[in-house]
């Protein structure tokens, strides 16, 4: 059973520990070339894979880039395509996109997991 | 010396920065500190070989995202625009052992490197997003299941 949508901005102490234990979480806490990820970060990222997962029943929608970064790459109930990603220093970059035109519609170079979670609701 | 517009290249995706649900590459398929490493399909095809021939060692298994040369400096120019900063990028022949790998040396003639001159990492970000979903053809890596 999974977190709805809704609650995961207040997630419990032990909820976002077991958001954090998501292997692709895991794989993002791993860091890249001896460069980790902070706690706050992977927390982040726990909260957000947690939030794919509650939105599209798998987690198929995310995947650990070759710089180390959480990749999320997913379709929209509205048709349209949200691709972020969490960088390892905690940057997190969102934006959504008409995959159709080409086009970007929306972008957020430093958004907040909140902005993010909005566009998953 | 600079590849043609017009001309046809390819990225080969790997399994992994591939998109199942969407059926294309994800903007991940476009990361690369030492530039993108691409060939030119034109010249292929003028020696009888296919793309499909290179697909060799850590390269088995691969995908296809199919741009023109343009596609690419329209991207680049298009994420400058969007972003209001530069962006800078070379998409040029790269036939050298230190951009071509041993077991790729014989194709060395249609190696094409895209190297960023110049933009920070918002900029980039959004020239690889552009590029996963602007290519003109896309044939799917060895996804197994």
């Amino acid at each position: 059973m999974t977190t709805p949508v809704s609650d995961i901005v207040g997630l419990e102490p032990e909820s976002r520990a077991a958001a954090v234990r998501l292997p692709i979480v895991e794989e993002f806490a791993a860091g890249v070339e001896g460069v980790v990820p902070g706690p706050e970060v992977v927390a982040m990222a726990g909260r957000l894979a947690q939030a794919v997962l509650d939105y599209t029943g798998e987690t198929a929608a995310l995947v650990v880039d070759v710089d180390g970064a959480l990749s999320i790459d997913l379709r929209l109930n509205n048709g349209l395509l949200l691709l972020a990603e969490l960088s390892v220093g905690g940057n997190l970059d969102a934006g959504v996109y008409d995959a159709a035109a080409g086009k970007e519609i929306q972008h957020f170079p430093r958004a907040s997991a909140e902005q993010l979670l909005d566009l998953l609701r | 010396m600079p590849v043609p517009d017009a001309d046809l290249i390819c990225r080969f995706i790997r399994p992994r920065d591939w998109s199942r649900d969407e059926g294309r590459p994800r903007p991940g398929a476009f990361k690369d500190r030492r530039g993108l490493s691409l060939w030119h399909l034109g010249l292929l095809e003028q020696h009888s070989v296919s793309p499909e021939d290179l697909l060799i060692e850590s390269l088995t298994g691969c995908g296809q995202a199919r741009h023109t040369a343009g596609d690419y400096r329209q991207a680049a120019a298009d994420a400058a625009q969007l972003a209001g900063r530069p962006l800078k990028i070379a998409v040029e022949w790269r036939t050298e052992h230190s951009f071509v790998a041993e077991p790729w040396w014989p194709w060395r003639y249609a190696h094409i490197q895209a190297e960023i001159i110049l933009g920070d990492d918002e900029v980039q970000i959004r020239f690889r997003r552009l590029l996963a979903i602007r290519a003109r053809r896309l044939i799917p890596p060895n996804l197994g299941n």
